[in-house]
């Protein structure tokens, strides 16, 4: 039912108007169309059945979805947004995917791109990437951008995306990154426009191209000269710097991080660096030139044909700056389960996208991602994971993030990566120590957490981070340990409950499984007051003594004329010897000291007009009573069994009756029926079928049945009328109708029926004045107020 | 979808039979009334004992359950047991259904409506407290008369002030409250007529969901 | 009297048939717009604000529902009463408040079971309903009443409510609530049973007569129910019409004695 928030009248589930004043109402329950189980109004689906409650269109788009479809995902910080296109339009990914703001904010302000919004960096980032970053000749548009970082926007998913602050966009990319961008730039989507020239490198990073690919068949871009990288930057770089063997010792000697040139060297020397890879879904990367923080992320020994359709990645943690990017991940889409794995939260080969057409394109983006990408992406781990999509992998984890694996999951192989004692951070080879920028230095924390024995969260929380440029910061949220959990991940409650929450929730569990009920119902408060209690004790007993007391020898009720009494001495007397008479014994139990002296009454006249008696009964304590009064009757003399007949009890009600008096008729029938009884409906239906068993027969020509009554005197008010039109042949009600009888039939008055007479006269007297009393009292008393 | 409309359609179809039957009394109609009607009985004679199982299994969980009323259910469970042991054995006219009824049965029920006239009694007494208008003053009034004036009192002569109370409450009686129980019944019975016609043409449905 | 043979019943059948096609109609223009309504009756509207309160105290309601029984001339009675706390049922289940119900007649004790049960599976919480909600009594009336007193008094009550076909057995009940306390409301169709309940219950917690098969339009405010109170209605201004005439022409002579 609905309550009308107008009217407050109760209206019916389907209402949507109120049937009393007209208002709209407010459906505050969803009948299922599958069970009919009401559901509360926010369901999509039935907590019964789980049929669908809402159509699918008409399910509220989340906050991120709607932000991907007005403005685009939106980034924070540095973190790269890692949202694949939505499914239905990722058949066509890359260039229609809206660029990161933050990203777009380095390509400069054209961002011819639809559908991109600028992001907002952190003032200090911005302008410094202003100071430092040297304008390119030509600006690179958000069309020209390489693979690797188209790629890295069609990650984005359209859905459950937090708002994030907007980055204001840098007026240009740092040289070092637009450098990047300019080397890497397979051709994964058709649709993307071929990249620049090589003539857009940096100086610095054209001289590596030259040197380490001599036989490039596109022509070099020009060199630029170096570019001073920032301080934030320049940090980065001295962290992440590991030795590499291979990598020759370029940035000592022409500024080049060593990181940097290990990339250089990775670069297919016969490959111009923007040019667009081939079409190769399942090409392997040679990791064997990959500095050592490269290569602790790639997989040496996976090849595309242990895992088809993917490429191999080295075993390798990956950077920090690339974790966090599966922070991001971690931040927007919570892992909630295996069927929660959506293809936001992998890296961009290992996505599952919806649609094939996506998945395609995923493999093709994964093909033309560059090598030394590919190796910094999730490495598939030891632990396979079922009913993955073809592509996805495995990636994994780095120490730190591994301490948050929660139990039960499958323990990922930590000897790759150095384990950091606690409040130390891991030495890493090959990088310097950064230089925390001033602006950063109040977020870095004072120690590290514990890599045990805490929840992720709190440790998340708690702990700072230990590694890479975000080293000694707290409260950065790791990426979920459900991102690369293998199938029976069970994931575990991200905030513990305090022990008062728990508990308040246990009882409250005991109660409503103990049920609102007995247990709890306070008996209400008894308002008999000793007063009352001697009134009700009074009443009674005066009751009780009038009615066994005598106050006198000579009667004291004198009954008064009843015409309806001579007239049923008449039809009786009027009966002929063997005449036979019907007598229904309609009335209950809680009747039978009253009714039992009208039965003997009129037992005892038929009986002395030779009449044979036939009783019958509609209700089922009839037969006893039957057999009462025949066992009384018989105790008569000169009464033979032959004239006492019982039919027993014959159900259906009124549909008894007629069933009683159609047998009963259906020969002469008989000559006059009784009917006994003290409820008033019984008598009306043995009146009204009588009634048409009387048409019938007058129909035929034979003569109607007439029907005399004997009611208790409870009734008798209600059955007058019934009793003045039918029973015309005469009727009797209660102790002073009995004594009328006797009188009509000349018979001296019984001296039982005298005293109860005298008793019922008394008792109404006293009853009268005690009611008088009452209400005079409770009339000066004053009304009683009502609850 | 089935388990609504076959209980409608025999319902409906039911009353439709039995309404005809009783108002054309054409074969086979008051036949097939009289069969329905029987079976209808079956019905309720069915619905007895599941009444009488559901009231054994309510005190025999309190029985178990213990607590307040535990002797009461005692008794009840072993009466019932007992009794419909042994009148089945003997039937309801044998000795030990007379015995149970003359002795038992017909007192207690005797008694329990004479506890109706005490507590009818207070009841009219706390009127006053209840409610007070000029229909409770009216109500009383008739009370008395009604009491005083029903059976005459032989030693008072019947004329004068006691033939007066007898005479009114005599009219009383034949008039006002008989027109009143006359017109009660009538709007009962149009009620009845309406709930069984709502319940004829399915409009409710009281044996399904609506 | 051949006449009569057929007249009775030829106008049975002619008030039935009316009664049908008025409800029929009535039923339909009541589908399209919201109903008037016809009377006021504070007893339905209160059910609610009752069941609320049992929540609230933790307190028991106490269905006394008489012993009409469903094969007999009661039935409708009963079926009038049980309409009446159908929203009653939904409510009590929904605050997990559930009514006692109790019955002096075998069958009513089956269907009004069944409603129960059906308020709950309604919800959703079939598996919260319990059987003893639900209660035969015992086979008399007089006996039935002094049971559900006597249950009264054992478990308390913070309301009770006595509907259904009633005679004065009812004042057993009565005279327990004045006894152990709490609220009460009820109706009957009997004047036997309305005696002592008019003296217990003040008019807003009262129905008489014919008023209680206004309860389930109350109820559920649904069109049928208010097209069969303007159908009672319409028959009844029938009936006052055809009595005045006939009086009328009674005592004018017209028509023969």
């Amino acid at each position: 039912m609905i309550r009308c928030p107008k009217c407050n009248t109760l209206n019916r589930d389907s209402s949507r108007f109120c049937s009393e004043c007209g208002a709209p109402l407010y459906r505050t329950r969803i009948r299922c169309p599958q069970c009919g189980t009401l559901n509360p109004v926010g369901n999509i689906f039935c907590d019964q059945c789980h049929t669908r409650l809402v159509p699918a269109e008409e399910t509220p788009a989340t906050p991120a979805a709607k932000l991907t479809e007005e403005t685009g995902p939106r980034v924070q910080g540095i973190s790269l947004p890692t949202r694949p296109a939505p499914a239905g339009e990722s058949g066509e990914t890359g260039a229609q995917q809206p660029m990161p703001d933050w990203l777009m904010g380095f390509l400069g302000p054209e961002t011819p791109e639809p559908g991109e919004t600028s992001g907002a960096v952190p003032d200090g980032l911005a302008e410094r990437a202003e100071e430092t970053a040297a304008p390119p000749e030509e600006p690179v548009t958000p069309t020209e951008l390489p693979d690797w970082l188209t790629s890295l926007a069609e990650e984005s998913a359209p859905a459950a995306v937090p708002s994030r602050p907007e980055l204001e966009p840098a007026a240009e990319l740092p040289d070092w990154l637009t450098g990047l961008a300019e080397e890497s730039a397979p051709a994964a989507v058709p649709s993307r426009p071929e990249p620049e020239p090589a003539a857009e490198l940096p100086d610095w990073l054209t001289g590596l191209a030259e040197e380490s690919a001599p036989a490039a068949a596109a022509p070099a871009p020009e060199p630029e000269p170096a570019v001073e990288l920032p301080d934030w930057l320049a940090g980065l770089v001295e962290e992440a710097a590991s030795p590499s063997p291979a990598a020759p010792p370029i940035a000592a000697e022409e500024g080049i991080p060593d990181w940097l040139s290990g990339i250089m060297e990775e670069v297919p020397a016969a490959e111009p660096i923007l040019e667009p890879e081939p079409q190769e879904p399942e090409a392997s990367l040679e990791p064997a030139a990959l500095p050592d923080w490269l290569a602790g992320v790639l997989e040496p020994e996976e090849t595309p044909a242990q895992r088809p359709g993917a490429p191999a990645i080295s075993a390798a943690p990956a950077p920090d700056w690339l974790s966090a990017w599966e922070e991001d991940i971690e931040e927007e889409h919570p892992i909630g389960g295996r069927e929660d794995l959506s293809a936001e939260d992998t890296w961009p080969e290992q996505q599952a996208p919806a649609s094939e057409s996506a998945r395609m394109g995923a493999g093709e983006m994964a093909a033309e991602v560059p090598d030394w990408l590919r190796a910094l992406g999730p490495r598939s781990g030891a632990v396979a994971v079922e009913a993955l999509p073809e592509g996805l992998e495995q990636a994994e984890l780095p120490m730190w993030l591994e301490q948050l694996r929660p139990p039960g999951t499958a323990p990922l192989d930590s000897s790759r990566a150095p384990e950091a004692p606690p409040g130390e951070e891991a030495p890493v080879e090959g990088l310097t120590r950064a230089e925390i920028p001033d602006w950063l230095q109040p977020y870095r924390p004072t120690a590290t957490s514990p890599a045990t024995g805490t929840s992720a969260l709190e440790m998340a929380v708690s702990a700072p981070e230990s590694e890479g440029p975000l080293s000694g910061l707290a409260g950065l949220l790791p990426a979920l340990p459900g991102v690369d959990a293998p199938a029976h991940f069970a994931p575990t409650m991200a905030v513990p409950l305090p022990q008062t929450v728990v508990q308040e929730a246990q009882l409250w569990q005991q109660l409503l499984e103990g049920g609102a009920g007995a247990q709890g119902r306070p008996k209400p408060r008894a308002r008999v007051t000793w007063p009352a209690v001697v009134v009700r004790v009074m009443v009674a007993l005066v009751l009780v003594l009038a009615s066994l007391l005598r106050f006198s020898e000579t009667p004291l009720a004198q009954p008064p004329e009843q015409p309806n009494v001579s007239a049923l001495y008449a039809t009786i007397e009027a009966l002929q010897p063997g005449a036979e008479v019907w007598i229904a014994f309609d009335y209950t139990l809680a009747d039978v000291d009253e009714m039992d002296f009208i039965v003997e009454a009129l037992l005892e006249h038929l009986l002395s007009r030779e009449a044979r008696i036939v009783a019958v009964s509609t209700l089922p304590e009839g037969p006893g009573l039957i057999a009462d009064r025949f066992a009384w009757a018989l105790g008569r003399p000169d009464v033979s069994p032959d004239s006492l007949v019982s039919r027993g009890f014959v159900a259906g009600g009124t549909a008894g009756v007629a069933q009683i008096l159609t047998s009963a008729t259906a020969d002469a029938g008989p000559h006059l029926l009784v009917v006994l009884t003290s409820r008033p409906e019984k008598l009306k239906a043995w009146v009204e079928q009588t009634a048409v068993i009387n048409g019938a027969r007058l129909a035929e020509g034979k003569p109607a049945l007439p029907l005399v009554a004997g009611v208790s005197a409870a009734a008798a008010p209600q059955l007058r009328p019934y009793l003045n039109a039918s029973a015309q042949a005469g009727w009797l009600s209660g102790f002073s109708g009995v004594a009328a009888y006797l009188q009509a039939r000349g018979l001296p008055p019984r001296e039982d029926i005298s005293r109860r007479l005298d008793a019922l006269l008394v008792t109404q007297w006293l009853a009268a004045s005690l009611l008088a009393a009452g209400a005079l009292f409770y009339l000066l008393a004053g009304k009683q107020k009502t609850g | 979808m089935f388990k609504r409309i076959l209980p409608t359609a025999v319902a409906i179809s039911a009353g439709l039979l039995v309404l005809l039957g009783a108002f054309i009394p054409v074969d086979p109609l008051p036949q097939i009334r009289a069969v329905l009607i029987d079976w209808a009985m079956f019905v309720g004679a069915f619905a007895f004992i599941l009444a009488y199982l559901q009231l054994l299994r309510v005190h025999l969980t309190r029985l178990r359950r213990g607590g307040k009323g535990k002797s009461t259910s005692l008794w009840v469970v072993l009466s019932a047991l007992v009794v419909f042991v042994l009148v089945l054995w003997q039937g309801p006219a044998g000795a030990v259904g007379q015995t149970l009824l003359r002795g038992l049965l017909a007192p207690g029920q005797s008694a329990l409506l004479a506890l109706t006239a005490v507590t009818l009694l207070l009841s009219g007494m706390r009127l006053f407290k209840v409610r007070r208008n000029l229909g409770s003053v009216l109500f009383l009034a008739v009370v008395l008369v009604m009491l005083i004036g029903s059976i005459p009192l032989a030693i008072v002569p019947y004329q004068g002030a006691m033939g007066t109370v007898v005479g009114v409450a005599d009219w009383l009686q034949r008039v006002p409250a008989l027109a009143g129980m006359r017109g009660l019944a009538l709007g009962v019975a149009l009620g009845i007529l309406l709930t069984g016609l709502r319940v004829l043409f399915g409009m409710t449905r009281p044996h399904s969901d609506d | 009297m051949t006449t009569d043979l057929w007249l009775r019943p030829l106008i049975a059948l002619g008030i039935t048939l009316v009664a049908a096609v008025a409800l029929t109609v009535i039923g339909i223009r009541h589908r399209q717009a919201p109903p008037r309504y016809l009377r006021d009756f504070p007893i339905f509207r209160s059910l609610p604000g009752e069941v609320g309160r049992a929540a609230e105290e933790g307190a028991l309601i106490h269905v006394t529902l008489g012993s009409g029984a469903l094969t007999g001339e009661d039935a409708m009675t009963s079926l009038a009463a049980l309409e009446s706390l159908h929203a009653l049922f939904d409510l009590a289940a929904a605050y997990d408040t559930p009514p006692l119900i109790t019955t002096g007649d075998p069958t009513l004790y089956v269907l009004a079971d069944d409603w129960m049960r059906r308020a709950y599976t309604r919800l959703g919480n079939p598996e919260r309903y319990r059987p003893a909600l639900v209660q035969f009594m015992a086979a008399t009336p007089a006996t039935y009443a002094a049971m559900a007193a006597t249950y009264l008094s054992e478990k308390g009550s913070g309301t009770t409510m006595m509907l259904g076909a009633f005679d004065q057995e009812v004042s057993l009940l009565t005279d327990a609530v004045i006894r152990h306390g709490g609220r009460a409301i009820g109706g009957a169709v009997s004047p036997l049973g309305l005696a002592p309940l008019f003296t217990l219950l003040e008019p807003q917690q009262l129905v008489l007569g014919e008023d209680l098969f206004a309860g389930g339009a109350e109820a559920t405010q649904r069109s049928v129910f208010w097209a069969s109170l303007g159908v009672q209605d319409f028959l009844r201004w029938l009936l006052v019409a055809g009595m005045v005439l006939t009086a009328l022409f009674s005592v004018l002579g017209v028509g023969g004695p």
